[in-house]
Parts: C-alpha cells; sequence; structure tokens
C-alpha cells in the first residue's frame, strides 16, 4: 500500500515541488505503521478498561482495607496506606484449611469425573456408535449449558426437595426405602455441587473431544485395527494420545473456570448447610468482598483472597504445561532425504 | 495363503461399492486391483483387512470362510497411502506396535523390530519420529510395520502415490522384489495402470464396483474384454474410431466417412456372430499405427500435434473429424500440418460392440489365452 501510494504521487504529479512529495511520502509512511494499531486499538481499548485496569486495581486494592465504612476516606491508591495485614489475615484464617480443602475437592472431583471424564467418556461412545445418534446424544448433554443457570439449579433444588415435593425423594428414595427423605441438599449437599457444575461442564470437553477424535483420519484407527487392536486398545494407544491437545487445553481451562466458578454454589447451598461446609475459595472471595456478613461489605480483604487464587490457578496453569510435556508438543521437525 | 471372494457385495445404502465380485488370489501371488476413483477397489481392500464387513458373499482364506473374524485375527499387513504412521510413537514403537498388542516378550519384540527395521534399510532411525522423516522413509516404516508381524497376506493401498516420481519407481521395484522373497500373498490397490502392469502377476480391473476382467498384465493389454479396459490399461491410451461393419464377396470391411479397411476374416467372421454387427467401435493402440508411403497407406491424415517422448514421438493426427494418435521413432520428421499417409495393423485391432461395450472378439480371446 505503502509502495503504491509513493508511486502515484510521483507518477500523477510530476510537476509539484520536491518537498510537498516527501511530504506526502512521510505521511503515507506514518499511516501505514499506525494502521495495525487502528485494526487493534477497539480491542486493546476493551482489555485495558475490562482487564488491566480492574486486574491492577484489585492487586493494589488487596493491600488495604478499603470497604464499605471507609469508602471515600481512605486513600487506597497511597502506598502509605498498604499493607500485607489482609494477607497474613488469611493465613490464619481458622477455616482456611476447611476453605482449601473444599476448594481442592470441589475442582478436582468435578474436573476428574465430570469436565473431563465423563466429557471424554461421552465423546468415545457417540464417536464409536452411529454418527447420528451420536450427534442427537450430545445435543441432549448441551441441555444444562444451555440452559440458565438460575434456572437450571433451582431444577436441582426442586430435584434434592425433601418428601414429599422433592423428585428424587418421592419417586426413587422413598419408594426404595432409602433415608427418611429429608432435604438432600442437607443430607448430601456436595453430591449435589458435582452433578450441578459436572452436568454443566461436561459438555464443554464432550464437544472439543468428539470432534478431536471425529478428525482423527480414518487410517489410524484402520491401521491399528489391521495392526491386532481391539477397539479398546485402539482407543488407548492412538487415539487418546492423538487429542492430547484438547485434554491439555480442557483440563486446564476447566481447572481455572472451576476454581473461579461460584455461582452454582452460591444458588444451591451458598456454602452451607453447615458452618463453610460447602464454602469454595471464589465464595469466600465474594462473600468477603461483596455481602455484608458483620455490617461491611471488605473490598481490600475479599480483593486479597481474589489475588490468592489468581496466583495458584496460574501456578497450576504452569503445572499443566511441565505435566503434559508441552515442549515436546511443539518439538521442530528434523527432515533429511532418503 | 489362497484368497476366494465369492459373490461379494458390499452396499452402502443404495450405493452399490462392490457388486457380486468373484476372485481367486493364488498362495503367493500378487494381485492388483485397478480402477478408477470410486470403483470400489478399496472397499473390497478394507473387507478383505476385516474393517467393512461384507453386505452378502464370503470372503475365504485358504477355504475357511473369514468374513466374521475381526481384523486381528486374520493376520494381515497393510500399508497405506498415507502411511497411517501414527505420530506420537517413534520408530520402534510404530513397528513394534503389532508386536505389543500380541505381548510378543520385549527381548523377541526388538529383535524382530530391527530386522525388519535393516529389511528395509531404517534401521538407524527407530529413535525419530514420523515428524522426522521424509516420505520415503516413512513409507519403510509403514512397509516394516506390515512386515513385522509375518502376515500371511500383505493389503496396499495405493502405498506409492504420496511420493514422488524418481522415489516411485525405486519403491516399486523394491516392493515387487519384497513380495517375490517372501512369497506372501498381496493385493495392491492402485489407480495407475502402469504400477499395476508392472508389479502384479494378475489384474483385476474395476468400474462401478463391479469386475470388468482379471488375467494376466500382457492379456488385458493384448486382449482387453471391455471397451473400459481397453481404454483404461496402456499409456499412451488406445484409440478408438467408430466404423460401420460390412460384408462382401471378399471378404469383411469396416467403414467410416474418411476411411474403409479390410479386416481379417477371422475378426470380421467373430464379428458377423455378434448381435449388431452393424456399428462397431475399432480399438488401436498407438503403436500399431504406422506411417507408409503413399501407396500402402490405409489413409491419409493431418499432422495436429507432436509430442516427443525421447525413445519414440507421439503423434496425434487429425483426419475429417476423427483424431488418432500415433507412436512412431523419434525423431519424427514431419511437420505440423503436413498431410501424411498412415496404414494400421489389422491383426492388433480390437472390435468393440458399442452398446455392450464388449470386445466382440471376447471368443478369439478365450481361445488365444
Amino acid at each position: 500500500m505503502k509502495r503504491r501510494t509513493e508511486k502515484i504521487g510521483e507518477r500523477g504529479k510530476p510537476p509539484l515541488p520536491v518537498l510537498l512529495g516527501t511530504r506526502n511520502i512521510g505521511f503515507s509512511r506514518m499511516r501505514g505503521q499506525l494502521a495495525p494499531y487502528a485494526f487493534l486499538s477497539p480491542t486493546l481499548i476493551l482489555v485495558t478498561l475490562f482487564f488491566f485496569i480492574p486486574l491492577v486495581m484489585v492487586f493494589i486494592l488487596s493491600f488495604t482495607k478499603l470497604d464499605m465504612t471507609n469508602f471515600g476516606i481512605l486513600e487506597w491508591w497511597k502506598p502509605v496506606n498498604w499493607s500485607l495485614d489482609n494477607y497474613v489475615k488469611i493465613f490464619t484464617n481458622r477455616f482456611l484449611s476447611r476453605i482449601l480443602g473444599n476448594t481442592i475437592m470441589y475442582v478436582a472431583v468435578t474436573l476428574a469425573l465430570f469436565n473431563v471424564g465423563m466429557a471424554l467418556v461421552i465423546a468415545l461412545i457417540t464417536t464409536h456408535i452411529k454418527r447420528r445418534t451420536g450427534f442427537a446424544f450430545r445435543t441432549l448433554w448441551f441441555l444444562p449449558r444451555i440452559t440458565p443457570v438460575v434456572v437450571y439449579t433451582m431444577m436441582w433444588r426442586a430435584l434434592a426437595g425433601p418428601a414429599p415435593m422433592g423428585v428424587i425423594n418421592k419417586y426413587f428414595l422413598v419408594p426404595l426405602g432409602i433415608g427418611g427423605g429429608e432435604y438432600l441438599l442437607h443430607t448430601h449437599p456436595w453430591v449435589f455441587i458435582f452433578l450441578v457444575n459436572g452436568f454443566i461442564g461436561a459438555s464443554f470437553g464432550m464437544i472439543l473431544f468428539a470432534s478431536a477424535i471425529e478428525s482423527i483420519p480414518k487410517d489410524y484407527t484402520i491401521a491399528s485395527k489391521v495392526d491386532g487392536a481391539t477397539t479398546w486398545q485402539t482407543i488407548r494407544y492412538v487415539e487418546l494420545p492423538m487429542i492430547k491437545w484438547p485434554l491439555l487445553f480442557v483440563t486446564t481451562y476447566q481447572t481455572l473456570s472451576l476454581l473461579t466458578s461460584f455461582e452454582q454454589i452460591m444458588l444451591l447451598t451458598d456454602g452451607g448447610p453447615g458452618l463453610y461446609q460447602t464454602e469454595v475459595w471464589s465464595l469466600t472471595a465474594y462473600h468477603r468482598a461483596l455481602t455484608s456478613y458483620f455490617g461491611n461489605t471488605q473490598w481490600g480483604y475479599g480483593a486479597a483472597w481474589s489475588v490468592v487464587l489468581v496466583i495458584i490457578g496460574v501456578v497450576m496453569a504452569v503445572i499443566y504445561l511441565r505435566v503434559f510435556k508441552f515442549r515436546e508438543l511443539v518439538e521442530e521437525p528434523k527432515i533429511d532425504q532418503l | 495363503m489362497k484368497i476366494a471372494l465369492e459373490a461379494l457385495n458390499k452396499h452402502f445404502g443404495k450405493v452399490k461399492a462392490v457388486d457380486s465380485l468373484d476372485l481367486e488370489i493364488g498362495d503367493g501371488e500378487f494381485v492388483a486391483l485397478l480402477g478408477p476413483s470410486g470403483c470400489g477397489k478399496t472397499t473390497t481392500l478394507l473387507m478383505l483387512a476385516g474393517i467393512y464387513k461384507p453386505t452378502s458373499g464370503h470372503i475365504c482364506f485358504d477355504d475357511r470362510v473369514v468374513n466374521h473374524l475381526l481384523p486381528k485375527e486374520r493376520n494381515i499387513g497393510m500399508v497405506f497411502q498415507s502411511y497411517a504412521l501414527y505420530p506420537h510413537m517413534t520408530t520402534f514403537d510404530n513397528i513394534a506396535y503389532p508386536l505389543k498388542l500380541k505381548r510378543v516378550r520385549r527381548k523377541e519384540m526388538k529383535e524382530r523390530v530391527q530386522r525388519s527395521a535393516d529389511m528395509m534399510g531404517i534401521g538407524d532411525l527407530l529413535d525419530r519420529r514420523p515428524a522426522q522423516l521424509s516420505g520415503g522413509q516413512q513409507q519403510r516404516v509403514a512397509l516394516a510395520r506390515a512386515l513385522v508381524k509375518e502376515p500371511a497376506i500383505l493389503l496396499f493401498d495405493e502405498p506409492l502415490s504420496n511420493l514422488d516420481a524418481k522415489l516411485r519407481l525405486r519403491m516399486r521395484g523394491e516392493i515387487k522384489r519384497l513380495q517375490e522373497d517372501l512369497a506372501v500373498t498381496a493385493v495392491y490397490v492402485t489407480h495407475d495402470q502402469v504400477e499395476a502392469m508392472t508389479m502384479a502377476s494378475r489384474i483385476a480391473v474395476m468400474n462401478y464396483g463391479v469386475l470388468q476382467t482379471y488375467g494376466a498384465p500382457n492379456q488385458l493389454y493384448d486382449h482387453p474384454d471391455t471397451l473400459f479396459v481397453a481404454g483404461f490399461i496402456g499409456a499412451p491410451p488406445m484409440n478408438f474410431l467408430e466404423m460401420t461393419f460390412k460384408e462382401r464377396d471378399d471378404g469383411f470391411y469396416l467403414k467410416s466417412q474418411a476411411l474403409e479397411i479390410r479386416i481379417l476374416a477371422e475378426q470380421g467372421a467373430l464379428a458377423k456372430q455378434d448381435s449388431i454387427p452393424q456399428r462397431v467401435i475399432m480399438g488401436i493402440r498407438p503403436e500399431n499405427v504406422s506411417i507408409v508411403a503413399e501407396r500402402d497407406g490405409d489413409f491419409k491424415a493431418e499432422v495436429y500435434l507432436i509430442e516427443p517422448l525421447g525413445r519414440e514421438d507421439l503423434v496425434t493426427f487429425r483426419f475429417v473429424d476423427e483424431e488418432i494418435r500415433a507412436l512412431v521413432s523419434a525423431p519424427f520428421d514431419g511437420r505440423i500440418g503436413e498431410t501424411i499417409c498412415l496404414k494400421l495393423d489389422k491383426e492388433k485391432a480390437h472390435l468393440f460392440n458399442p452398446e455392450t461395450e464388449v470386445s466382440v472378439l471376447r471368443t478369439g480371446n478365450g481361445r488365444s489365452s
């Protein structure tokens, strides 16, 4: 584009003074350099406004004691008002081990059983049966994700309700003589937290795994079977290694999104029914920062909980990249002639 | 191992991919399945491998029906056009894979992998991954993997199509020699008639799922049964001219707008027996068309195109609204636009019924072979 402008300038207006010509070239060159930034600017502005600035603010806030009572009084942006008190408070919190334990269990179980495990199982089954049937099943599994989360969670609350209102109690447990028809969210809160999150989470991995499995060239599976493999051995030795990338991606992505997700738990048990019984880290951050347990909303303290969560997430992502041997996956080929 | 296919059918919905195929392959024989893409040759191969179940009919290995056997129970080695080397495994693991599935002991596995890798000349590449190998090397790894379990049958699905011309020629020879040395029954799918001609002891030509003909390369070349086979086998391809068949007192004649030739009495008699003897398609290979002095010629034609092939020149002639190609010894000294006298070698002419596209000389063909 740059070159063409110059040419037109030279050829189209030969009698013009040299000075004007050079200025023209200079302008178009500058415009050429600016053009990419112009195209990037909408995203850059959005990312800056709604990601980088809040990130920096949260980071700074986490060192302050900003809350509803001193809002407008505390000059939180001044380093004088910064301290590590919030972090000390987190790590000396007597419920810390319980919250951390809850978080690890919530993420690990949901991830292993549903977001990766169940997703992989559904993807494998639906890609090894008739194409159309498989597609129909996958569509069904997508329903929890496209249902509004509040409606979806309320449906589960209704399912878990005490007899005679709760569907599970009335039609399954009571006729079978299991339990006394109590509110299942009180007796087995974790089971429902796993199920509610897992049924949403599984569809994401399922779609990615299924499309990855379907895109494996047929020759590989035929070759494997001719080489003497059963269907299971073909899956184990050929198909699974070939979908390593989506596995890495889904595991990492879902770990991070589970670490930060709290809305289903909030709607389901709100950290209860016992004291901190199902409270996870992100829910704690939310509770501290945005609800007024003790008459104030502790923005600074809540921000500190979030910052620790971000650090946990980054560490987890790095560990995953190591475990899955990221370097090996992007190795340079060495080719020479036969 | 002998292979016999009996009235084999494979339908995908309404599509008849393979239509009542009968084929026998002798022990240690090298048979090529030849045909254009979509003719059913790969479907046939995958039925042999046990990937597809036949809709009906039988597949027999050594007189034993194997329709119901899983691929792993068939003792087959297969080589693919894409090589199908598992990208996450090293060369060693790729070759060892069939042995690993058979639970062969580690020590024996190492020996056998090394042996078949050495046989293919890739013994020093065992720690590489497929992405670190050239096309030719990958092809050798694929062959080594197919051979390592000492299969009773080797299946090839266009294994040379992805190689460059020079390497293809070399691998062609290597595969043929290897198959002869190992005396293993081989079925080789290809759309390249040169590959089929040079490698196979017999060629099965398929089109639209139907077996067109099955025979030795020379037989298919010299006595093609159908118009399709005649046109498909041989490069440059056979010339076809639509003619009218006439019987006169002194013999049998073929006539078109531009030329009239007398054919052999034997050919004429056979053509006369055929149901529609008025019209026939005459096929004549370019090497059976020769340039002669005017008094010996059958007809005159104008030089339209000269394509030097090195040893010979391929010359396209035009006459009235027809074209005919001739292979003449190089260098051809004619010029484009020049009119030249041509003679057809009538003994080598083929006559086809235009309706059924079957050779009217078929009975003669049967007798001679």
